[in-house]
């Protein structure tokens, strides 16, 4: 496996590779050689090459243009839902964790309840009630995201308080806030980095998925752009497999940024997933 | 080892041959006929669906259209009104039968209208049947009031003709007069017909015809291609080039009277103005837009129906621009909308000129949308496009600058239910608030009129006022089509949806 340095080395590359995406992503739409949304019907199906690097799609829109302006609607909105669903997920687990009793009782039926049905079509079924827009379409995938931060942190709160240095800290008149922000959160945090991370890659085929159905973005977006183009497939793949790509090859950097913090942050975590 | 290599490789190759003749080989039977379209209750009665009987060739009504919208005798020898213009006096053509044997004659088809009313609310209004009075073969139907369309609404589908001794176990009424009798119904998946020998146009050509519903439109058009369907309804429009001019396949195709338009709202600052509106409708591409968006599957039109019916002809709008987006931006600077901040958005008296524009999911809608949203945004209006559900509701509420509408403008053939409800102060759909004495006038005396020529003459003269002031723009009517294998015969695309397969349906 190239031991700890290697694996350093390794986090580094990718999280190197994950910066450069996101400063790209943020600049891409400037680069862009035409007009995301122009229509140009005269230059409608066009295939790859000359003024369209990419093709143009149906309604001869240059599909790298449309590429470029929609990598950061397709990439922050995926880091929006990881922060979202993280940030409550573990403000609730926290809280479920260490208050116990009936508050922690409640709070897991309740995320029972968003368990009980699969994590697509719950976020379909929200984003279909909020109505179409990127914003909906990532508050309904934080919506069904957060449960996964809830149930782990809660397990790690569970554990760690029962360590000697909490209860050093509550026989020293800390107040529970305080040992939850100073001693518990500091060692929960490690896991849900992990977590978070990998992610990402899901939060990315979410919301291209729920764009695929309509649910999300209707302007440059690749869910949305693989929408478009799919009654196109056999007469112009490229208005299908530029977007396709695009979406893979990010996905794919998300894993391995993912896998890379695991093995860096969690090693027992991973070395338990190689022997499942 | 080496010999035992070869070997393993011919066999490997045999079996990849067996398996790609095993593929070959599920063809249909040519005395089958497999048709991609949607299925559904076949009853006239049932009300959504109503036109499911008369698509499968199951169900017959005593008119129908010809490929020009015209109303033609079909199960009728003769007819005529009374001079009031209440009673009409239809007489039916000998030798009709059900698909059961028992005899289509005045009776049966009084109890099938009677059935079809008391069940339907929308054929109990359009017909207005005060009472029926049958004998032999002869039919006197007495109005409620002085019908002129009504051998139009006869052509409507819920105004086929079924046999109502002979309810099936659900109590719909499932036997017709057609070619082809239903003899099993999947809800969602499939119907199976059986030819009805004693068709009284004659035998049908096939002998069994099985309809198949795929919900998905790629799915179908590769169901095409692999054979699995003899012809398909409802394909996308992109699918038309994998079927269209290439071998072994061909289309029918046939424009209907769904128009494409833009629709205004009247009551807000600068869609109420009609320079403003004129210069919107310079933006619009229609030739293009016919030709790419919904791909090659739309006649360009100025006027509100098709020109190959008495009641259109872009004749009828010689005060509709053509594209033309650089006498737009000329028009829009003569009349005082300039971009006097340098922000790339045009204002009027201080305003910046933004655009609301609503449309819903039909194909062609929202890239329409989108196509307008972009010229309008070459002459420096601030346009965004909202993609709804159904737009109703918010052209009820007024909260839109301008809508991207389609509607089917001729749905009995006849002018006056479009009209009525589009351009008449106060019509249900009239949703941008347009309101002329003028035409308003013109549309009540429509209402009341018998003489087809005036009726035609009323229509044309109501659709030249509204279209004078760019009122609505009219973009494109659709042409529907039906993808086939080159060697089907006897289908045909009408300009309505409503006739599919007929007696001469099959695959050579």
């Amino acid at each position: 496996m190239g031991g700890p340095t290697g694996t350093k080395r390794k986090l580094a590359a990718y999280l190197s590779l994950f910066l450069l995406l996101c400063v790209f992503s943020l600049v891409a739409g400037k680069l862009a050689p035409h007009d995301a949304e122009f229509v140009d019907l005269a230059a409608a199906k066009q295939a790859p090459g000359g003024a369209y690097p990419l093709g143009t799609d149906g309604l001869g829109r240059c599909i790298w243009s449309r590429i470029l302006a929609g990598a950061s609607s397709s990439i922050f909105a995926s880091l929006v839902i990881v922060v979202i669903s993280l940030v409550v997920g573990c403000a609730v687990g926290i809280v479920s964790g260490y208050a116990g009793g009936v508050i922690d009782e409640i709070v897991m039926r309740v995320v029972d309840v968003f368990l009980a049905f699969p994590g697509i079509v719950l976020s379909i079924a929200v984003a279909g009630m909020l109505g179409p827009g990127l914003k909906n379409g990532v508050l309904a995938l934080a919506a069904t995201g957060w449960t996964q931060y809830a149930r782990l942190t809660r397990s790690y709160v569970l554990s760690l308080r029962q360590e000697n240095y909490v209860r050093a800290a509550r026989l020293n008149g800390q107040t529970g806030l305080s040992i939850l922000i100073r001693h518990i959160l500091p060692n929960a945090i490690r896991p849900v980095a992990v977590t978070g991370t990998l992610h990402l890659s899901g939060a990315m085929l979410g919301i291209s998925g729920l764009s695929f159905l309509g649910l999300s973005s209707s302007s440059a977006e690749w869910g949305s752009m693989l929408s478009e183009g799919r009654s196109l497939m056999q007469q112009c793949p490229w208005a299908v497999l530029y977007p396709a790509l695009a979406i893979f090859l990010v996905t794919i950097l998300f894993n391995l940024l993912g896998d890379s913090v695991r093995d860096v942050l969690d090693p027992s975590g991973a070395e338990n997933t190689l022997k499942d | 080892m080496r010999t035992k290599k070869i070997t393993a490789m011919f066999l490997a190759l045999a079996l990849t041959l067996c398996l790609c003749a095993c593929g070959g080989q599920q063809k249909t039977e040519h005395d089958t006929f497999v048709f991609g379209d949607y299925v559904g209750n076949v009853d006239p009665a049932s009300g959504a669906y109503a036109w499911v009987g008369m698509r499968t060739g199951v169900v017959e009504s005593l008119f129908r259209f010809d490929e020009n919208m015209n109303v033609q005798k079909n199960l009728v020898e003769d007819f005529s009104v009374s001079d009031d213009g209440m009673t009409w006096t239809i007489v039916l053509k000998k030798g009709i039968t059900f698909q059961n044997g028992n005899v289509c004659d005045a009776e049966a088809v009084k109890a099938s209208f009677e059935r079809t009313c008391a069940m339907q609310a929308r054929a109990d209004g359009e017909l207005k049947i005060a009472s029926m009075e049958a004998d032999g073969l002869t039919l006197k139907i007495t109005t409620r009031e002085p019908n002129p369309t009504l051998p139009n609404c006869m052509c409507d589908p819920y105004s086929g003709i079924v046999d109502v001794k002979s309810l099936d176990a659900d109590g719909n009424a499932t036997i017709g007069t057609g070619p082809f009798k239903l003899v099993e119904y999947v809800e969602n998946e499939r119907m199976e017909l059986d030819a009805y020998d004693g068709y009284w146009q004659g035998k049908p050509a096939s002998r069994h015809v099985t309809i198949r519903s795929i919900s998905d439109l790629d799915a179908s058009s590769l169901a095409l291609q692999k054979g699995e369907l003899d012809a398909c309804y409802g394909l996308s429009y992109d699918a038309r080039d994998l079927f269209d001019g290439v071998s072994g396949f061909k289309i029918s195709q046939a424009a209907t009277s769904r128009v494409y338009k833009i629709y205004f709202n009247h009551e807000h600052e600068f869609t109420g103005d009609p320079v403003f509106r004129k210069a919107v409708c310079m933006a619009v591409d229609r030739e293009n837009y016919a030709a790419v968006l919904v791909n090659g599957a739309g006649t360009p039109t100025k006027s509100t129906f098709p020109a190959a019916t008495a009641f259109g002809g872009d004749e009828l709008a010689e005060n509709v621009p053509d594209y033309d987006l650089e006498g737009a931006r000329a028009l829009l600077a003569e009349n005082g909308y300039a971009d006097a901040d340098g922000d790339g958005i045009i204002e009027k008296n201080g305003t910046p000129v933004s655009l609301q524009i609503i449309t819903y999911g039909r194909a062609g809608l929202p890239q329409s949308s989108q196509a307008l949203a972009s010229a309008l945004k070459q002459l420096g209006i601030d346009a965004s496009v909202e993609q709804l559900e159904a737009t109703e509701e918010r052209g009820s509420a007024g909260t839109y600058d301008l809508s991207v509408y389609a509607e089917i403008t001729l749905p009995t053939g006849d002018p006056y239910s479009y009209m009525m409800n589009n351009y008449r102060t106060g019509g249900t759909q009239n949703y941008g608030k347009y309101s002329d004495p003028a035409v308003d006038a013109l549309i009540d005396e429509l209402a009341a009129e018998f003489d087809a020529d005036r009726r035609a003459e009323l229509a044309r003269q109501i659709d030249t006022l509204v279209l004078a002031g760019n009122n609505v723009c009219n973009m494109y009517h659709l042409n529907m089509f039906i993808a086939m294998k080159d060697t089907v015969e006897g289908l045909v695309q009408s300009p309505v949806d409503y006739y599919h397969i007929t007696y001469q349906t099959r695959v050579k």
